[in-house]
């Protein structure tokens, strides 16, 4: 069933983006094959196995459920300093 | 030599006696008193000498200048007693090889001897009245019109800090791991806060390129240790507090000594491996540990005090992340506001600790972007499989496995002068990067990062090459893709051009064999 969702980007995944957040309609059930969906759109160089995700400000697993209204924020790894 | 002399200095007989066939450049500094001070007019001086202990402290100023700097000797001459206006008060003379050792060898002794010695200066002026100026030898007697209560009087005024949270600070043993672009903010909040004693632990060198975000340093100071940089910059700031230079970078073999004689970590550090140590060393010793990193506008920080519900670093990431996983420092650029700003909020959290404020980033981590404004406080929880703090933890203490350097990662130093022979040297950096004027610049085989991939081809490799980039991030992940590739003599240099810098002299003599 199509959920609609707020996803902000951070670091590379907003350059690669080229945008910090959005609205989008999707069909995936967890947050792993939505971050695939949108490889798919944006080209993501960073695989799943690569980045974390926040759900509604905390942290989950790839493997969590996504309901309607969620906010799904992807976090790659950062070092600078 | 230092000595301590109530006659006139003799300038000519001075410098005829640091005559050295073996030295190319000879220079001077002479100290003269001056006709005025503060807006009177000074009529003559007179220096009190403490001379045993100024003798043993300006042993220890040449000392230190002659393992600083490849000079070859130092003649030190400081009056005492009743000198007139124009008269030569101090002399110093370094001999040396090269003349830029010179300079700042002469430059950092006559700074220490200011500092540091016993010395006390009267000065008489042309209206009759007559003053002891300061006392040079004591660097917190020369500020000693001040008091600690007035420094501090504006946050002894908070109530929920009051001199009780001031004692709490003095006492506390804070270690800053990083002098760079989060740790330069970060010091200097720590230090002007009063908190007592600080440790800057940085191996780096300063280069130019560093001073549009790491605001403690000068451009006259590049080339020089950040961490001896920061120290001296900061006891300007306050003369109250203890501040340890270790010019050093963290490693395996020092961590665990480094963070157990301290009460609180700071993470400044700007890669993953140093992260992944620092953090595993404080959970083993339980020390609280503030962490920042920065990519672009972009921020996260979070703290760590290890309580029973909150995640850990490894909780998220169980392993260390491959360098390819965010950009490079080169390549991705940095605005010098953004390290400041996060480097400031970490000052901020390990106040509040050491304060016992609490802190709100111990159980979640903050994302902060400042080109937006967007601020995201996320909850990290208790990972049970996390191979650090889970319900079966995989790594049971500090082993260099986990942190270790890949075996295509070379240590100049570990390499004998015969094997360094066989290495041809490749500097990937991009032409935009290098510095021209050292010599050893134009010596390396150039060969930018950006042209490289297109034109190597690993079969044609014949011998071992050592890829040489700023810092060695992106040479690691260079070597590492060849590597995958089928190439097998392909190496990557630990520390980048710090290390070649280093050790130039040992590859020339190699390499030109």
């Amino acid at each position: 069933m199509s959920k609609v969702l707020t996803i902000k980007y951070f670091a590379l995944l907003k350059d690669e983006a080229k945008k910090d957040t959005e609205t989008f309609s999707t069909n995936a059930r967890t947050a792993e094959e939505l971050f695939i969906e949108l490889s798919k759109t944006y080209g993501f160089s960073l695989k799943p196995e690569q980045i974390r995700v926040s759900i509604n400000d905390e942290f989950k697993d790839l493997s969590e459920e996504l309901t309607e209204n969620d906010t799904i924020v992807f976090i790659p790894p950062v070092a600078g300093g | 030599m230092f000595k301590v002399t109530h006659e006139p200095i003799n300038p000519e007989q001075l410098k005829e006696q640091s005559k050295d066939d073996k030295a190319g450049s000879f220079v001077v500094f002479e100290g003269w008193v001056r006709n005025h001070n503060e807006g009177k007019k000074v009529a003559s001086l007179e220096y009190e000498v403490f001379e045993s202990l100024a003798l043993k402290e300006a042993k220890k100023v040449i000392d230190e200048a002659k393992e600083k700097f490849d000079i070859l000797d130092v003649t030190a001459v400081h009056r005492a007693g009743h000198i007139a206006i124009g008269d030569i008060a101090v002399w110093i003379g370094v001999s040396s090889k090269h003349r830029e050792p010179g300079f700042h060898a002469c430059k950092y002794i006559i700074d220490e001897i200011k500092l540091r010695l016993p010395i006390w200066k009267k000065e008489y002026y042309v209206d009759g009245e007559a003053t002891w100026v300061n006392c040079q030898g004591c660097y917190k007697h020369a500020h000693n019109h001040h008091t600690e209560e007035q420094y501090y009087d504006k946050q002894l005024r908070l109530k929920n800090l009051g001199p009780e949270g001031q004692t709490r600070l003095k006492n506390a043993k804070v270690l800053v791991v990083g002098a760079g672009g989060l740790g330069c903010p970060a010091l200097s909040y720590l230090v002007s806060a009063g908190v007592g004693n600080i440790t800057i632990c940085d191996g780096d060198h300063l280069e130019v390129s560093n001073l549009h975000r790491q605001t403690l340093y000068a451009h006259s100071d590049i080339g020089e240790y950040k961490a001896v940089l920061a120290k001296k910059r900061l006891k300007g700031l306050n003369p109250f507090v203890t501040i340890n230079a270790i010019t050093k970078r963290v490693s395996f073999d020092n961590i665990n000594e480094l963070v157990s004689m301290h009460d609180l970590v700071l993470d400044c550090t700007d890669n993953f491996e140093s992260k992944f140590l620092i953090h595993d060393a404080c959970y083993f010793l339980n020390k609280p540990l503030v962490q920042a990193s920065i990519y672009q506008s972009e921020g996260q920080l979070q703290s760590f005090t290890f309580k029973k519900d909150s995640g850990c670093q490894r909780c998220l990431w169980p392993e260390v992340p491959s360098p390819d996983s965010v950009g490079n420092c080169a390549e991705v650029g940095v605005i010098g506001v953004v390290p400041g700003v996060l480097g400031t909020m970490q000052a901020t959290e390990a106040l509040k600790i050491l304060l016992n404020w609490g802190s709100s980033t111990d159980s979640s981590t903050l994302l902060v972007d400042l080109m937006n404004w967007s601020v995201s406080k996320i909850k990290r929880s208790k990972n049970k499989s996390c191979p650090l703090c889970g319900d079966k933890p995989k790594i049971k203490g500090l082993s260099k496995n986990h942190y270790g350097r890949l075996d295509f990662e070379l240590e100049l130093s570990e390499l004998t002068d015969e094997d360094l022979a066989k290495y041809k040297f490749i500097d990937i950096r991009e032409l935009n990067e290098k510095d021209h004027h050292a010599a050893w610049e134009n010596f390396l085989l150039q060969k930018p990062l950006s042209l490289f991939e297109n034109d190597f081809n690993p079969a044609s490799q014949v011998d071992p090459i050592i890829l040489v980039c700023q810092r060695g991030a992106r040479s690691k992940t260079l070597a590492q893709k060849l590597r995958l590739s089928g190439a097998t003599g392909v190496f990557s240099l630990n520390r980048g051009v710090s290390s070649v810098r280093e050790n130039w002299g040992r590859i020339q003599g190699a390499q030109c064999q």
